[in-house]
């Protein structure tokens, strides 16, 4: 009987697949070492929205943003509240939620998230601190008005949010395209 | 003639006043067919029941999910009669015992009429499904509960329709009156102390559960509960385990339809209890509950326009027990490694770099419907032959409704052999891991500040 159950005990039980891949995922991410650097805040230059952006530009942009700090818990972003900011993540953890709490993603340190207010008018989703979150918040409207100082930079950040988004398609395809075809 | 529906609350299925399901036009040609048919008589043994209405015909099905056709006079009651045989012979299962009922009353098809008086060479009844059977089991009903015993029958009955039923007092009075054939099944079961205790108390229950009025609604509902392992699917109540459903099911396959049975079950294939109050009910595992009313009986006294309505759809429609298809490949709905499907987690480009190399290392088998032992069995050959760089491997259970428990020991087993085999192919690795989630995220919040 010991055989059976001393085994048994490496067995986790998850309510949804998602948290069992996401566990299954941090474990192959801790065994080949890449656990560790984690936790470092990241700048906002290794941001991938603000790829290929030169520091002038960057130090432009950081200019109108505004240091937010939240706390585990906190909700930061409402679903159908006025889009009026996006948000560079530098260190903690975010989700992304439905108002029934499915969560759509959860992002972490180096990620933007709001920046679908770039396209859309109203939050399609909530977002909450996870952790205590330290991020940067750029206003839409002081945007706007850097935009028509540099468009070259403005086209470069929209053809950053065109690579993310298909990016973002991409995984969502294979996955539709795996969980159809049985 | 309208097919009216009847939903449990919350119920997401609802059809508009104007929509009729193809199963409502089906029965309704049905009823029209077969209501022509003027063949058999109305029993008679019984002076009360003969005044029943010869021309009363309904149909009900009733769905696992909770839904209930209806067409004809199917809200017109009768005594269920020998129908109460199927559904007692559950409650004693479950009240008494299956060692103590299964002791004293057999499960062999006697081959011989409902009211035959012949017990088995061990003197005990054939089965539940004859009167000598049903009348040892509401003795043994009536040994546990005394005086309480039919307002215990009565209780279950009801909770199997999803209603309070009553009781026809003129047919009871008139079955005490002339149940001398039954008081003489009685006396003998209680010659050779099958029956313990009072004769005369103990017929009053039977006579008693003989006489409750149904409709052909109530007993599809009833059927329905049986067809959904002992769940009403119309008020939610669990009336009796699956473990007194299948025995009950086996009996009704077996010996539901009297000296029928074995040419019933070769052409319809449903398990299925007549009673001579015209009432035919039939259950069709996982998927339906059927009730047909007509009081018209043939020789073995099996109502005959209920007979053709079980006949034609279980021809139209294939239902029929035993030709079911099935595939034990279909448990498993989905598998692929963490390269195509990832969490919701975003990862760092230095974390997805890691995932993309390794993505072989945690397989996902996706489960899905009412698991078995073939479902199971065939998954256990799936992880012994599959991927053998996986070593993280995740079940999703979150589409798999119910699994036997001997799939249930297969899967424990297979499991257990499982991370066995993993922790020898990858050594010491096994033992280190990710600290859980909450030592995870403090860590995280430690760091930020």
């Amino acid at each position: 009987m010991k055989s059976l159950i001393e085994p048994l005990s490496k067995l986790r039980k998850f309510p949804v697949l998602d948290e069992a891949i996401e566990w299954a995922e941090d474990q192959i991410i801790y065994r080949y070492g890449g656990y560790g650097r984690l936790h470092d805040p990241t700048t906002l230059p290794e941001q991938q929205l603000l790829d290929g952006l030169t520091t002038g530009e960057i130090e432009a942009l950081e200019a109108l943003m505004t240091s937010r700090t939240y706390q585990a818990g906190q909700r930061i972003i409402g679903a159908e509240e006025p889009a009026s900011s996006l948000f560079f993540l530098q260190s903690g953890m975010v989700s992304v939620k439905l108002a029934n709490g499915v969560r759509l993603a959860t992002l972490v340190a180096g990620m933007v998230f709001g920046e679908m207010a770039l396209l859309e008018d109203r939050r399609s989703a909530d977002v909450w601190a996870d952790t205590v979150v330290q991020c940067f918040e750029l206003p839409l409207s002081a945007y706007a008005g850097f935009r028509e100082n540099h468009p070259a930079v403005g086209e470069r950040i929209v053809r950053n949010l065109a690579v993310l988004l298909a990016k973002r398609l991409i995984l969502a395809n294979t996955k539709i395209d795996l969980l159809t075809s049985y | 003639m309208d097919a009216r529906t009847d939903l449990p609350a919350g119920s997401g299925i609802r059809m508009g006043s104007d929509v009729q399901p193809p199963l409502s036009r089906f029965l309704k040609r049905c009823h029209a067919e077969v209501a022509g048919d003027n063949r058999g008589a109305v029993a008679d043994y019984i002076p009360q029941l003969s005044k029943a209405n010869p021309g009363g015909f309904g149909i009900s099905i009733a769905t696992t999910d909770g839904y209930v056709y209806e067409v004809g006079d199917s809200d017109v009651p009768f005594t269920i009669q020998s129908i109460s045989k199927a559904f007692v012979f559950a409650l004693a299962l479950e009240t008494i015992g299956a060692e103590r009922v299964e002791g004293v009353i057999g499960v062999e098809p006697s081959g011989e009429a409902f009211n035959s008086v012949r017990l088995r060479a061990d003197n005990r009844p054939f089965n539940p499904m004859v009167n000598a059977g049903a009348i040892a089991c509401s003795g043994l009903i009536y040994d546990a509960q005394g005086k309480d015993a039919f307002g215990c029958i009565l209780a279950a009955l009801s909770a199997f329709a999803g209603r309070k039923l009553g009781v026809d007092e003129a047919i009871f009075a008139s079955e005490r009156a002339t149940g001398d054939r039954n008081r003489a099944i009685a006396y003998l079961l209680r010659n050779y102390a099958v029956i313990k205790g009072d004769v005369d108390a103990v017929l009053d229950v039977y006579f008693g559960q003989c006489s409750v009025l149904v409709t052909a609604r109530d007993i599809a509902v009833m059927a329905a509960t049986l067809a959904n392992r002992g769940l009403n699917p119309l008020s939610g109540e669990q009336v009796v385990s699956p473990y007194a459903v299948a025995r009950t099911l086996s009996v009704m396959t077996s010996s539901g339809m009297y000296d029928y049975a074995g040419e019933w079950i070769y052409r319809v294939g449903m398990p299925a209890k007549s009673g001579v109050g015209g009432g035919i009910v039939a259950a069709l595992p996982t998927q339906l509950g059927l009730g047909t009313y007509s009081p018209l009986l043939d020789s073995h006294g099996n109502s005959v326009r209920g007979l053709r309505v079980c006949a034609a759809l279980s021809s139209h429609f294939d239902l029929h027990l035993f030709n079911r298809g099935g595939d034990v490949r279909n448990g498993i709905v989905a598998d692929y490694d963490i390269g195509g499907v990832s969490s919701r987690r975003n990862r760092q480009p230095h974390e997805q770099k890691i995932l993309d190399e390794h993505h072989t290392d945690c397989h996902v088998y996706e489960l899905t419907g009412a698991l078995t032992f073939g479902s199971i069995e065939y998954l256990s050959r799936r992880l012994v032959q599959g991927q053998p760089q996986s070593q993280l491997v995740v079940l999703d259970f979150n589409r798999v409704p119910t699994i036997t428990r001997a799939a249930g020991r297969l899967l424990a087993a297979s499991l257990a052999d499982l991370i066995v085999r993993i922790a020898a192919a990858i050594g010491g690795r096994c033992g280190h891991e990710v600290p859980d989630r909450t030592a995870l995220k403090a860590a995280k919040i430690s760091c930020s500040r």
